[in-house]
């Protein structure tokens, strides 16, 4: 009985390591597919309706979320950038990726709206191609990180008994 | 009014803001401009006197301060003219180096000064006035006058709000073309100070683009439009008495006779019905109404 537990468990614990691989990969491309679409729609927000900052989560939901994450206040101790970096870091995103995202936080409020929508048009020509380079990845390692978790299981399982 | 000057110290870096704010309640309260001069102190300009924090400001202080009055590209083009209008609808005059580019002045960078004008709003200040202004019920084309700082504005939006609300008289629609944010102080379309129940406010837009868009879209009984300084304000003040709207002004001046001087003013004297002098800059307020010549009194139609 305690050996099929055992069995049960390194499989399970095996799978688990393999989807979460999986879902690594998945949540890059979710994250970086939003934020493509959120600098699209940050350059219009900015570049035609000239939307100060503190009422952007308002207009655009999509940024709301990730707004509040950022705990940034006003007038605060914290700079808009920096509160921006700092809620980047803590997203699960390589580090290519983050530093597309923290270049947004510097580039936002503190040019002209024209020079602003350029450079989120250009943010997020690059963020495309980072999405592709996600997207070819899942769909190339993702099921194999899980089919290999569930192989490893196996393989310990069979190499232990 | 300690309300007011806590709002408009919110823009200043943290350390500052406290300092600001440790000031007695009596400086705070008769707070009228809050100064700020790079490699000097943060000073506190009352009625009567200058009070002094102890503080010595940075580069980084100023910069910070600008940045914290508005995302940059919402404030720039009045940045460009030398001030940005602050939420409450306080003003605050920046000076440093221009950074100018195809000539036209793109941004202020390296701060040296910064001068935050804190809006009052003094109900009831109207009321007083209203009896010696109306005549037969009815406001005639009135011009406000005084030297800066002496209240011209605060003057302005009383009287919009007493017009407005009929404080004296019937209510009327008032257009305000409110290209500073100063008088009404929207925010999120709401005016953040009293201007009445019968009154539209434009903001953010040239006085006289303004006053022409509201007397087409509107159509108001009385305009009301802050510090005329140029050839389109005086145009469109004419345009407007000329359709039958009744007009609100203010020009910087101490008397009439300094208005002539002006070759944007001069036309204009003959257009105003009353003329208001604001005198006793840094103390109490004294108002005087000139008459000019007799009303026609279009709102009476």
């Amino acid at each position: 009985m305690s050996s099929a537990i055992g069995v049960i468990l390194v499989i399970g614990g095996c799978c688990g390591l393999g989807l979460a691989a999986f879902f690594r990969l998945e949540a890059r491309v979710k994250l970086l597919s939003a934020f493509s679409m959120l600098a699209g729609r940050l350059a219009c927000e900015i570049g035609f309706r000239l939307t100060p900052l503190e009422e952007l989560p308002e207009r655009l939901p999509l940024l709301k979320r990730f707004w509040d994450s950022m705990g940034y206040e006003p007038c605060g101790d914290e700079a808009f950038s920096e509160a921006w970096s700092r809620a980047v870091s803590a997203l699960d995103l390589p580090d290519v990726d983050r530093s597309l995202l923290c270049e947004m936080g510097e580039v936002l409020g503190r040019y002209d709206a024209e020079n602003q929508a350029r450079t989120l048009d250009a943010l997020r020509g690059q963020l495309d191609i980072s999405l592709d380079v996600a997207r070819e990845k899942r769909q190339k390692y993702g099921r194999l990180y899980a089919l290999m978790g569930l192989l490893c299981g196996f393989l310990i399982v069979v190499v232990l008994i | 009014m300690p309300q007011r000057f806590e709002q408009a110290v919110r823009i200043l870096p943290p350390q500052l803001r406290k300092e600001a704010l440790a000031l007695p309640e009596s400086v705070r309260t008769q707070a009228e401009e809050i100064r700020l001069h790079t490699g000097g102190a943060l000073s506190v300009c009352g009625a009567k006197r200058e009070s002094t924090a102890s503080c010595v400001l940075t580069a980084s202080d100023m910069r910070q301060t600008l940045e914290n009055s508005g995302s940059l590209h919402t404030i720039l083009e009045s940045l460009r003219h030398g001030f940005v209008t602050l939420p409450g609808g306080h003003r605050m005059g920046v000076c440093g180096s221009a950074a100018v580019k195809d000539g036209q002045i793109a941004h202020i960078r390296d701060i040296s000064s910064l001068c935050i004008r804190i809006a009052r709003e003094k109900k009831g200040i109207a009321d007083k006035l209203l009896p010696a202004l109306l005549v037969s019920g009815k406001l005639p084309n009135t011009l406000i006058l005084s030297p800066p700082g002496a209240g011209k504005t605060t003057l302005l939006r009383d009287l919009i709000r007493a017009v407005s609300d009929g404080v004296q008289g019937e209510a009327m629609r008032v257009s305000v073309a409110d290209e500073r944010g100063e008088i009404a102080a929207c925010y999120n379309g709401s005016p953040q100070l009293d201007v009445g129940r019968h009154t539209d406010v434009m903001s953010g837009v040239l006085k006289a683009e303004a006053a022409m868009m509201m007397l087409r879209g509107m159509s108001p009984q009385v305009l009301a439009l802050d510090e005329i300084t140029a050839p389109e304000d005086a145009a469109v003040i004419n345009a407007c008495i000329g359709c039958g709207v009744t007009v609100l002004s203010t020009a910087h001046a101490s008397e009439p006779d300094d208005l002539k001087k002006r070759p944007v003013y001069r036309g204009l004297l003959d257009c105003f019905d009353r003329i208001v002098v604001i005198s006793g800059v840094g103390g109490a307020r004294k108002y005087e109404v000139m008459e000019v010549r007799e009303p026609c009194l279009p709102q009476s139609a």
